[in-house]
């Protein structure tokens, strides 16, 4: 079955072609969903939720632009407005600059999706937010303001200091798996 | 390594990432998606149901308020009464000049005489206000009839009273006393269906007066219906009042008192609603 067909079923009620659809871009979008939120279970609510807004939004899709892109669009806004809920995004500037420390790109390589997603979740979730929005969705700074209410300006600068707090703790971890020595973890004092 | 490339790191990692959703999922979102297909059909089948519902309770009213006996119906002690001398030449021409408007209206309120004859009729006949002086001249007035046989016959006193005065010129039988049985609404219908047949007696044509009075003294109602039902069944019979045409009376589904003056005279209709 085409993805147009399949609309079409499911337009038209079947509960077959939801189930379809459904199985279709579920693992996708709690990837998405996972990205956004801290927990497991918010994660999946927000997932669920998403698919009843898209199954009861169906008939206004158009179309235009890719099917997937439609649903994820629908799936960050669902967990944009979970975050407000649970975590409120605390987007206070953090002023501490740290230097970069340059990280060999062996220990990138051995950081798998998981590892990437734990990454994530460790971040204020303002940070986490404009970083999985700028970077992995692809919206500009712009959008992001008007998205969470925010100026462009610290649009940007969430971004930058979501970037550095992630290369930190890239090289963090390799430093973990070269030696035991530990840089001491400053994100982890609650000044965040 | 550039700050663009931590992004390009996790775009590459996570893009395709889809890990494996809880197998209760989906059916907790069937569960979510249900409600939304049964709900039009449940708001039909309920709307239905209300609609039915009422269609039965207001045919119930119609059948059992209709034609009934006038002791559940809400009305009229129907005092039929000709007297020569109380018919008002300024309301229709007869040949009765000495009558007056005052008394015409005396004489549509019940008169206690009859009144207190019956027990059931008391409480009523002394809650309204306008049984006073004029009502007690006009009663004067009247030559002594039997009355009480008119007063038995209509032993309901309820929130409303219709009181009919036929009134005939003196050259027609000098006294006849018609005491209508007065059910609910066939009241109005049975002294006009009386009317013609005393015409031919009356050669002049008949004057029908018709006096209606509707008193809504909470010392009357709660003597009379002392339960909500004939409220009710008043509220219904002026609904099938209303859609046969007939005169709608507010004061028994519990509004306004009004008085109804309507006087046919031959072949004319005068009709006079005071608002009280």
């Amino acid at each position: 079955m085409t993805e147009v067909e399949l609309i079409t079923a499911c337009r038209q009620g079947s509960s077959r072609a939801q189930k379809l659809l459904y199985e279709r871009f579920a693992g996708l979008m709690l990837g998405v969903c996972l990205r956004y939120l801290r927990q497991r279970d918010d994660a999946e609510e927000v997932m669920l939720m998403g698919f009843v807004k898209v199954f009861r939004a169906l008939e206004q899709y158009r179309h235009e632009g890719s099917f997937e892109g439609w649903i994820r669009r629908i799936m960050v806004n669902e967990a944009l407005g979970q975050l407000r809920r649970k975590e409120p995004l605390h987007l206070a500037i953090d002023d501490l600059t740290y230097d970069v420390p340059t990280t060999a790109a062996e220990a990138e390589s051995q950081l798998n999706a998981d590892d990437m997603l734990a990454l994530l979740a460790d971040l204020p979730a303002g940070y986490r937010t404009v970083f999985n929005l700028y970077a992995l969705e692809g919206y500009t700074h712009p959008e992001i303001g008007e998205l969470l209410g925010i100026s462009e300006g610290t649009s940007k600068s969430q971004l930058s200091k979501a970037r550095a707090m992630l290369q930190r703790r890239i090289a963090a971890a390799n430093t973990v798996a070269v030696s035991s020595t530990q840089p001491k973890e400053l994100y982890a004092t609650g000044r965040y | 390594m550039q700050p663009e490339d931590i992004d390009k790191l996790f775009r590459q990692r996570l893009q395709g990432h889809a890990p494996t959703p809880p197998a209760d999922l989906w059916s907790r979102l069937e569960a979510e998606l249900q409600p939304e297909k049964k709900k039009r059909p449940m708001m039909w089948v309920y709307s239905m149901a209300a609609a039915i519902a009422l269609l039965l309770m207001v045919g119930a009213g119609w059948l059992l308020r209709g034609p009934q006996s006038p002791t559940t119906g809400s009305e009229t002690p129907l005092a039929a009464t000709e007297t020569p001398a109380s018919a008002p030449a300024s309301v229709m021409e007869t040949p009765a000049p000495e009558a007056s408007k005052e008394k015409m209206i005396a004489q549509a309120t019940p008169s206690p005489a009859p009144a207190s004859t019956t027990p059931e009729a008391r409480p009523a006949a002394a809650t309204r206000p306008q049984a006073s002086a004029p009502a007690l001249v006009a009663a004067a007035s009247r030559p002594a009839r039997p009355r009480s046989a008119e007063a038995s016959a209509n032993p309901t006193t309820k929130s409303s009273f219709t009181d009919v005065a036929v009134v005939r010129p003196p050259d027609a039988q000098p006294e006849r006393t018609q005491a209508a049985p007065a059910p609910t609404t066939p009241a109005q219908t049975l002294v006009a269906s009386a009317t013609p047949a005393a015409s031919s007696a009356a050669p002049v044509g008949p004057i029908e007066v018709e006096v209606r009075r509707q008193a809504e003294t909470p010392a009357a109602l709660a003597a009379a219906a002392p339960d909500r039902r004939p409220r009710l069944g008043g509220i219904l019979r002026q609904v099938r009042n209303a859609v046969r045409g007939d005169q709608v009376n507010l004061a028994d589904a519990g509004l306004p008192e009004t008085l109804t003056v309507q006087a046919r005279v031959a072949g004319r209709t005068l009709t006079k609603t005071i608002q009280l």
